[in-house]
C-alpha cells in the first residue's frame, strides 16, 4: 500500500506512552464532575455503573486490538483514504475533524468556565479560553510521541489527586453512606449507563495511535491501555465513593463539582487551598485531552487529499482559531451543560458506528483470509 | 523565534493581570456576624477585619477594624460596607461566622447559601451560634490579650480540638437544608462577665435552628455516639462525689429493627473504656469491687443523660446522628415509605451506656486533653 509508504517514518509509540495518552484521555472533563453527570442514585449503584461502563470500555479495546493486531498497519485516517471512495472518505474525514474541533472546544469551554468559577473570577473568560487553546494548539502541533511525552508529565498530578482522594476515603470512610443497593430511583438506568459509558472515550485516539505500535509490541499495547482503561476505573470509583461519603443525593443536586468541593475538606493550617492544587492539576490533565483533541482534527484535515500533507502543525493553529469563533459566543453557564451533553451523545453515536464498522471489517477480512 | 513569539503571546495573556489582587488594598475579613434585629425584618451584618500594625517592628501588632451595617439582607448590607471601608473587601480568609438565635431560626442555611456562590467565598470557615449581642462582642478591640477574632477561632478550634463542640463549616450549613437524612449541630457560644465561653450546642433541622440547645456536658456525649469524639475528659456526680475520667476508646453501634407494623426501634449502644482520673472523696487505691460499682453507677448515670439528649434531639426534630441515613440504606422501601421528618420524633431511640475502667493510674500527661 503506497499509504502505508509515505507514512511518516517518526511515528510510531512505545507501550508505556500509549498506557499515558489513553488514561489522561479517558479522564479528561470528567474527572472532577461524576462520570455519569449528575448523581442519581446511591454510591454503589453509582459505582456498578462505572464498572460495567468500564467492562463494556474494555471489551471495545479488545476489539480494537484484534482488529489493529490483524495486520493493519495503517491508522484510521490512511484506512479510510484508501478504502473507500474519495467522496465518502472526505466526508468521513471531515466530520471527523469538526467531531474533534467541537470536543476540543466543548472541553475547554467547560475547563474556562470552571476556572472562572473557582479561580480566576475576573478574567474575561475569552480571555482565558485563547491561552487554553493556544497551549492545545502549539501541543498538538507536535507528534504523536511528543504529546505522549508531555502526558507523561501530567501523571504525577493525576497520582497527587489519587492519593487526595485514597486520604479522603480513609477519612470518611462510613459503609451506609454509599448504601443501599438495587434501589434505583426514578431515573432510566440505561441513559446513565449509557452516559458513563461515553466517560470512557479514547477509541478515537486508539484508531490512529494502535497501529503505530512496533508489531512486537503488539500484545504490551493491549496489556497497558487495559491497564489505562482499570485505572481511570478506579480514579472514577474513588471519586465517586468521596462524593457520596460526604454527600447525600439531594446534595448532589446542586454540587456540579462534588470533587472540588470534597477537597476543600482537606483545608488545614500547613497547607492551605488544597482545592487550588488539585484545580491547576485537573487543568494540566485537561489542556492535554485538548491538545490530543485538536491532534486528532487537524490529522483529519491533512489526510481529506489522497495522501498525508504533513501540515497538520498549520492545521492544528488553524482548527483552533475556528474553535474561538464560536467560544466566543459561548458565555451561559447552562449552554456549556448543554454542549458537554451533545458531545458526550455524539460520542456514543461514534462509539457504536465505529464498532459496527470495524466489527464488518473484521468479518471481512477473515472472510477474505479464509478464501485466500 | 515561533517559541519565543509563542511564549510572548502568552506572556501578555497571562491572566493575573486581570486577577491581581494587591494586599494593600484589600480588607481581609476574619469574623463575619449576623444578627436579626428584635421587632424588625432587618439583619445586623457586622464584620471583622485583621491586620497588623507597625510590621516593620519584629512580628508587628494585630489589629482588628469593625464594621456593621443594618439591611434587609446579608449582600445589600455587605455592599454597604464596602463603601465604607478604604478597601476591598476579601472574604477568602474569613475564618468564622457567628449567627444570633433569632437570625438562625429564619431558615439558615438558605439565607447563607449565597456566600457559597460568590468567588471567595469562605467555605471552610467555621459556623457558629451566639447568644448575645454579636455586634456588642465584635466591637471589643481585645479579648483575652489578644484580638477577639483570634480569640473567638482559637476558643472554637480548641473546642472542636476536645471534642467539646461539633466542627460545621459553612458549605456544611449550606448544603444541610438539601439534606434530609442527616441534620447539623453548631457550637452555641455565650458572653458571660466579660468572658466568651463555650456553652454547648444549638440543634438543627434541616438547615434551620430548633430552639433546642445542649449543654457542654450533653454535646460532649452526643459527639460519643456520633463517632466524632477523641478522647475526651468527662465527669459525672454520684452521690455527691465528682468522678473525672478520661475516655480511652469508644465503641458506638446502631441497630435498627423494623416490627411487623413497620415501626422503627433504634438501640444505640455505646461502650466507653475509660481511665479514671478522679474518684471523689476516695483518696488512695480502690478496691475491684468498688471499681465495678462506679462503673455500674457511672454506666447508670450517662445512659440516663444520653436518654434526655435523645428526647431533645427528637424534640427538636434534628437527626444527627444520621438515623435517617441509616434506615435509608438498609431498609430503603421502608424509608421510600416514610415521612421522615414527621416519623422522626415518634420512634423509639433506645440509648445505653456501658462504661469500663480499664486503667485507675495517675494522671496521663500524654493523653490529648
Amino acid at each position: 500500500m503506497t499509504v502505508i509508504g509515505t507514512m511518516n517514518i517518526r511515528e510510531h509509540i512505545t507501550p508505556r506512552q500509549l498506557f499515558v495518552i489513553v488514561f489522561v484521555l479517558q479522564l479528561g472533563i470528567q474527572m472532577f464532575m461524576l462520570p455519569y453527570g449528575k448523581s442519581w442514585s446511591t454510591g454503589l449503584e453509582n459505582m456498578l455503573i462505572i464498572l460495567s461502563a468500564a467492562l463494556v470500555s474494555q471489551l471495545l479495546l479488545v476489539l480494537l486490538w484484534v482488529f489493529g493486531a490483524r495486520g493493519y498497519r495503517m491508522n484510521l485516517y490512511t484506512w479510510l483514504t484508501s478504502r473507500l471512495s474519495r467522496v465518502v472518505s472526505v466526508t468521513i474525514l471531515f466530520l471527523l475533524a469538526i467531531y474533534f474541533a467541537c470536543s476540543a472546544l466543548v472541553d475547554t469551554l467547560y475547563l474556562t468556565n470552571t476556572v472562572r468559577i473557582w479561580v480566576l473570577s475576573t478574567t474575561p473568560s475569552f480571555v482565558l479560553l485563547v491561552v487554553f487553546i493556544a497551549i492545545g494548539a502549539y501541543g498538538a502541533g507536535s507528534s504523536l510521541q511528543s504529546i505522549a511525552n508531555i502526558s507523561q508529565t501530567v501523571i504525577f498530578a493525576i497520582a497527587i489527586i489519587g492519593v487526595l482522594l485514597i486520604i479522603l476515603i480513609m477519612r470518611e470512610w462510613d459503609l451506609k453512606m454509599i448504601l443501599p443497593i438495587w434501589h434505583v430511583g426514578e431515573h432510566n438506568v440505561i441513559s446513565v449507563w449509557l452516559r458513563c459509558c461515553s466517560a470512557f472515550t479514547a477509541f478515537e485516539l486508539l484508531l490512529y495511535a494502535f497501529p503505530l505500535l512496533n508489531k512486537n509490541d503488539r500484545r504490551k499495547g493491549l496489556i497497558a491501555v487495559t491497564w489505562a482503561n482499570w485505572l481511570s476505573a478506579l480514579l472514577y470509583l474513588m471519586g465517586t465513593a468521596v462524593s457520596f461519603l460526604l454527600y447525600t443525593t439531594e446534595q448532589m443536586h446542586s454540587i456540579t463539582n462534588p470533587l472540588f468541593f470534597a477537597m476543600k475538606k482537606l483545608h488545614n493550617g500547613l497547607i492551605q487551598g488544597i482545592d487550588m492544587i488539585a484545580i491547576c492539576l485537573w487543568i494540566l490533565v485537561l489542556l492535554i485531552r485538548t491538545m490530543m483533541c485538536l491532534f486528532m482534527a487537524a490529522k483529519a484535515i491533512d489526510h481529506l487529499s489522497r495522501q498525508e500533507q504533513h501540515k497538520h502543525e498549520l492545521w492544528s493553529w488553524i482548527v483552533a482559531g475556528c474553535c474561538l469563533i464560536p467560544g466566543y459566543f459561548v458565555t451561559k453557564h447552562e449552554w456549556i451543560d448543554q454542549l458537554v451533553g451533545y458531545r458526550l451523545n455524539t460520542t456514543l453515536i461514534l462509539m457504536g458506528l465505529m464498532t459496527i464498522v470495524f466489527f464488518a471489517a473484521y468479518k471481512r477480512g477473515t472472510a477474505a483470509r479464509g478464501t485466500g | 523565534m515561533r517559541k519565543i513569539t509563542f511564549l510572548f503571546l502568552c506572556l501578555l495573556l497571562l491572566p493575573g493581570c486581570w486577577d491581581q489582587s494587591l494586599i494593600k488594598d484589600l480588607k481581609m475579613v476574619d469574623v463575619i456576624g449576623v444578627e436579626q434585629l428584635e421587632d424588625s425584618k432587618e439583619i445586623k451584618l457586622s464584620m471583622v477585619t485583621s491586620n497588623i500594625q507597625e510590621a516593620n517592628q519584629g512580628g508587628g501588632r494585630p489589629q482588628n477594624q469593625y464594621f456593621e451595617d443594618i439591611n434587609k439582607d446579608i449582600y445589600t448590607a455587605a455592599h454597604d460596607i464596602e463603601l465604607q471601608m478604604a478597601g476591598k473587601i476579601n472574604l477568602i480568609e474569613d475564618r468564622l461566622f457567628l449567627f444570633n438565635k433569632s437570625f438562625a431560626k429564619n431558615d439558615l442555611g438558605e439565607q447563607v447559601s449565597f456566600v457559597g456562590k460568590i468567588p471567595s467565598s469562605p467555605l471552610v470557615a467555621k459556623a457558629a451560634l451566639f447568644d448575645g449581642d454579636i455586634a456588642k462582642l465584635l466591637q471589643m478591640k481585645e479579648l483575652g490579650n489578644t484580638t477577639v477574632s483570634e480569640y473567638l477561632i482559637r476558643l472554637l478550634d480548641q473546642a472542636t480540638e476536645q471534642s467539646s463542640a461539633p466542627k460545621v463549616l459553612l458549605s456544611d450549613l449550606i448544603f444541610s437544608k438539601a439534606d434530609m437524612k442527616q441534620d447539623i449541630v453548631l457550637p452555641l457560644l455565650e458572653m458571660n462577665e466579660q468572658i466568651v465561653r463555650l456553652k454547648g450546642s444549638s440543634l438543627f433541622s434541616a438547615g434551620i435552628y430548633s430552639g433546642v440547645d445542649l449543654d457542654v456536658q450533653q454535646t460532649e456525649l452526643l459527639l460519643s455516639f456520633s463517632g466524632q469524639k477523641k478522647r475526651p475528659l468527662m465527669y459525672s456526680q454520684i452521690h455527691k462525689q465528682s468522678i473525672v475520667f478520661i475516655v480511652k476508646k469508644i465503641e458506638r453501634q446502631m441497630r435498627i429493627q423494623v416490627d411487623r407494623g413497620g415501626k422503627l426501634h433504634v438501640e444505640l449502644p455505646l461502650r466507653m473504656l475509660v481511665q479514671l482520673g478522679s474518684n471523689g472523696d476516695l483518696n488512695g487505691p480502690v478496691s475491684t469491687a468498688e471499681l465495678h460499682n462506679f462503673e455500674r453507677l457511672l454506666s447508670e448515670d450517662y445512659t440516663n443523660k444520653a436518654e434526655k439528649i435523645m428526647h431533645s434531639l427528637q424534640g427538636a426534630n434534628c437527626d444527627f446522628l444520621g438515623i435517617g441515613q441509616h434506615v435509608y440504606a438498609h431498609h430503603p422501601k421502608l424509608w421510600a415509605s416514610l415521612n421522615w421528618r414527621e416519623q422522626y420524633p415518634k420512634i423509639a431511640i433506645v440509648p445505653k451506656v456501658k462504661i469500663s475502667i480499664v486503667d485507675t493510674g495517675t494522671y496521663d500527661n500524654t493523653s490529648e486533653l
